[in-house]
């Protein structure tokens, strides 16, 4: 069981956040065009999912798997998106991205009152220390 | 009893639909009558008048507008008498008020469907080139809070995908096995079947539905 890699994307799709763990094989774009990939596969994914689902109208993806990673979604109410690949057996992955979301809106919240009052903005190793610290505490981490 | 499966799909190499079935179920309608102005926001969405905020009393976003005062709604135009009116301006009108609007849940019409195949075999090939690590194939298995999907893939590139609901536990690794085998039976042996083609045959219609009927008993697991 591993973590290999996490996306986050603000509700237009530019990509807030990226980082990997385990990724043994690139996908072979310029890391914009990879997010841009991402986003849209998500955008076309929940498209799909939508016109599918005749029950009701609040439906959200939860993952999808392949033979060899599972890739799990968690979306906010603000559209803030975030995914996860994982190792297809993970458990407890939606705990874990809550956690992640969890960080990412004291980061952002952090950094929106220091940009107010200092002349230095945040380092980006801020939020990158508190995101690696919780995945690397996670039980699906190695 | 409740049906498990929900759609059935078998999409050529190209990503084009060549055979689907779906469950029968009642399609949910809600009727009420409403004083000025009217509290569900309606627009046109792919030609019809949608809801797009306001749930309320089993109305539901993505339901349509299907007749007003027992007047059958076609698309967005409402017939009255000799003269046709789009819907949402008949709606805005106060001298039409009190009126009585029935609303439908929606329905996957044969030509989404086909969108829909397209839309899959396009999310199935670049699942395949975002993995992070080697030999991954395409989507297998995807959840939402509504239903779950899984698809097979053939060596020859055919996928059977199978739709149940998310509270199913169906064992869709046999039911798909056993599609592709009734596909070889039926479709591949048929000498008047072209390759890709949607299926036609009576007879592979009839082998579905027996294997859907005894996929349900057995909660998917379909074993001679």
């Amino acid at each position: 069981m591993t973590i290999y890699n996490v996306y986050i994307f603000d509700r237009e799709g530019q990509c807030l956040y990226y980082d990997e763990w385990f990724r043994t094989k690139q996908s072979g774009l310029a890391p914009i065009q990879e997010y841009k990939l991402v986003f849209g596969m998500m955008l076309s994914m929940k498209s799909f999912v939508d016109r599918l689902a005749t029950n009701d109208s609040n439906q959200t993806v939860n993952y999808y798997k392949t033979s060899a990673y599972k890739m799990t979604f968690l979306e906010s109410a603000t559209s803030i998106k975030i995914m996860l690949n994982t190792d297809p057996n993970a458990t407890g992955i939606r705990d874990l991205l809550h956690k992640i979301y969890q960080t990412w809106t004291e980061t952002a919240n952090s950094a929106a009152k220091l940009e107010l009052f200092a002349s230095n903005p945040p380092n980006e190793n801020f939020l990158k220390n508190r995101v690696r610290d919780i995945v690397m505490k996670h039980p699906a981490y190695v | 009893m409740s049906n498990h499966i929900q759609h059935l799909f078998i999409i050529n190499r190209a990503g084009s639909l060549i055979y689907s079935w779906e469950a029968r179920t009642e399609t949910p309608e809600v009727e009420k009558t409403y004083e000025w102005p009217i509290d569900v926001h309606l627009e046109e969405v792919d030609q019809k008048a949608v809801v797009v905020f306001g749930e309320k009393d089993g109305i539901k976003l993505r339901y349509y507008v299907k007749s007003v005062n027992g007047e059958t709604v076609s698309g967005t135009r409402l017939q009255l008498g000799a003269q046709q009116v789009n819907v949402l301006e008949y709606l805005q009108e106060e001298d039409h008020y009190p009126v009585t609007v029935k609303f439908a849940a929606p329905t996957v019409s044969t030509n989404e469907k086909i969108i829909l195949s397209s839309m899959f075999h396009s999310l199935f090939t670049i699942a395949v080139q975002l993995s992070p690590c080697q030999k991954s194939s395409g989507v297998e298995v995807l959840e939402t809070t509504q239903f779950k999907l899984f698809c097979l893939q053939s060596r020859t590139g055919v996928k059977f995908v199978v739709i149940t609901s998310a509270a199913s536990n169906i064992a869709a690794d046999s039911l798909l096995s056993k599609m592709y085998e009734l596909y070889t039976d039926f479709a591949l042996k048929n000498p008047f079947y072209s390759i890709d083609m949607p299926i036609r045959a009576q007879k592979f219609d009839e082998a579905i539905k027996t294997l859907l009927e005894r996929a349900e008993k057995n909660n998917g697991a379909v074993t001679f």
